[in-house]
């Protein structure tokens, strides 16, 4: 009876014991000002060497699979096609965007970024619209507020912390946490676009007079000073007036797109900088 | 070599969970195959066992996840810590009561976590977490005991 007892006892030590220890890191952990976590920083540094060296594993695998059992001609060659369309897409937007700069912006004197590109080698698939990790960290010179976009040059988050040797993690411009400087192309309308964790983005708190119709483009403004301008959001899905305001519903480019590849804009915007 | 065996089976889970976490968008399904093995260590371990893998394993999910660490260790070693009590009034000879434990526990365990994150973060309760994830992820466990090979290594007949 008596050890039965001592036994059902530390059980319970043992169950309170573990739940407080969570409870007590689970409020030493919650971010309220986007600053360093130091366990999330311990925990991704001893991961991401497991999840890149599974992912390498696998690229390894499926590239070896795919060389030899294919032809190898035609798969080289597409390898080499495809890293042309990559550049000269990428080229493409840049010239787009001087054109650009050269209307709106000719006092700006900024050197024009450079890329890097990177794969998602993680999701976070209860909240797929959040967060994600790249393969690419402070190694490979990533520093946080990069600006990242896909193959199509649509914008789609930003590094953030942590940022350990071989990844990084990258909030999606769909999370809850932070938004976007933005505005209508059409028009510049502009306003803060916010993510809701959802495939849809808000802007929210714009005057109900202000003509905004279904399909037009959103674009960054830079107006955030986080964001290079004119790099493409998404397009208006939705619109709900209210009395005086009125909030516009926005979907990501990138949402209905694969973000296995990714391009980073290794240059972050330097303050004060538009 | 039945403990190799186990041991890569394990790692085999863990490999299949990185891999279905980097195609989640695509192939849209949630699975969390650490539970699995966290279910196995509940119900063939001791308290301490079950106390210290339950928390590394919840952590490992919270990395994985919205990288709030705690939440998941929380829920997950309750959770484990009630399988242990209650394991015993299944028949888990049976696969419907097998389905049914995993099933049942991982719900009540992504539901515990939802809250948290309702209160923290303001996300509402999602289905997904709380009935498809469980859903699947108690098929995936059924599917991996119909192996007489798996089920012996595993002691579990």
């Amino acid at each position: 009876m008596w050890k039965r007892e001592t036994s059902t006892d530390r059980k319970f030590f043992i169950l309170i014991f573990v739940l407080f220890l969570n409870l007590f890191i689970m409020s030493f952990n919650i971010i309220l000002k986007n600053e360093k976590s130091l366990i999330e920083n311990i925990a991704s540094t001893l991961l991401s060497p497991v999840q890149v060296g599974f992912q390498k594993t696998i690229d390894f695998l499926s590239y070896e699979f795919k060389h030899y059992v294919f032809l190898k001609n035609m798969f080289t060659q597409y390898h080499e096609l495809k890293k042309k369309h990559k550049q000269l897409k990428y080229k493409n937007y840049l010239l787009r965007k001087k054109l650009n700069q050269s209307n709106f912006l000719s006092k700006v004197n900024r050197d024009d970024p450079s890329f890097m590109g990177a794969e998602v080698i993680s999701v976070d698939n209860n909240f797929p619209y959040n967060n994600i990790y790249i393969n690419r960290g402070l190694s490979h010179g990533i520093k946080k507020n990069m600006v990242l976009i896909n193959e199509d040059g649509e914008l789609v988050g930003r590094v953030i912390d942590p940022i350990t040797l071989i990844s990084a993690k990258v909030r999606l411009i769909t999370s809850s946490t932070g938004g976007v400087g933005a505005y209508i192309k059409k028009n510049k309308l502009e306003g803060f676009l916010t993510g809701s964790d959802q495939k849809i983005c808000q802007f929210k708190y714009l005057l109900e007079n202000a003509p905004v119709s279904i399909g037009d483009d959103v674009i960054t403004s830079g107006t955030d000073q986080l964001f290079p301008p004119y790099l493409p959001i998404g397009k208006v899905v939705g619109i709900e007036k209210e009395y005086l305001t009125q909030t516009i519903y926005v979907k990501p480019f990138f949402i209905e797109k694969s973000i296995k590849q990714l391009v980073i804009m290794m240059n972050p915007l330097k303050k004060g900088e538009k | 070599m039945k403990s190799k065996f186990k041991i890569g089976l394990f790692l085999f889970l863990i490999f299949a969970q990185i891999i279905i976490n980097r195609y989640v968008r695509v192939t849209k399904i949630n699975l969390d195959l650490l539970y699995l093995i966290l279910v196995y260590i509940s119900i063939r371990s001791g308290i301490l066992k079950t106390a210290i893998w339950a928390t590394l394993i919840g952590w490992v999910t919270d990395f994985f996840t919205i990288g709030l660490v705690g939440v998941f260790g929380f829920s997950r070693t309750l959770t484990a810590f009630l399988l242990q009590e209650f394991y015993k009034y299944f028949d888990l000879r049976k696969r419907f009561f097998v389905f049914l434990l995993i099933f049942v526990s991982l719900s009540f365990s992504n539901l515990i976590a939802n809250v948290f994150f309702y209160f923290i973060y303001g996300q509402s309760i999602k289905m997904s977490l709380v009935l498809q994830q469980p859903f699947l992820t108690a098929l995936a466990g059924i599917l991996i005991i119909s192996s007489s090979k798996i089920r012996e290594s595993l002691d579990v007949h």
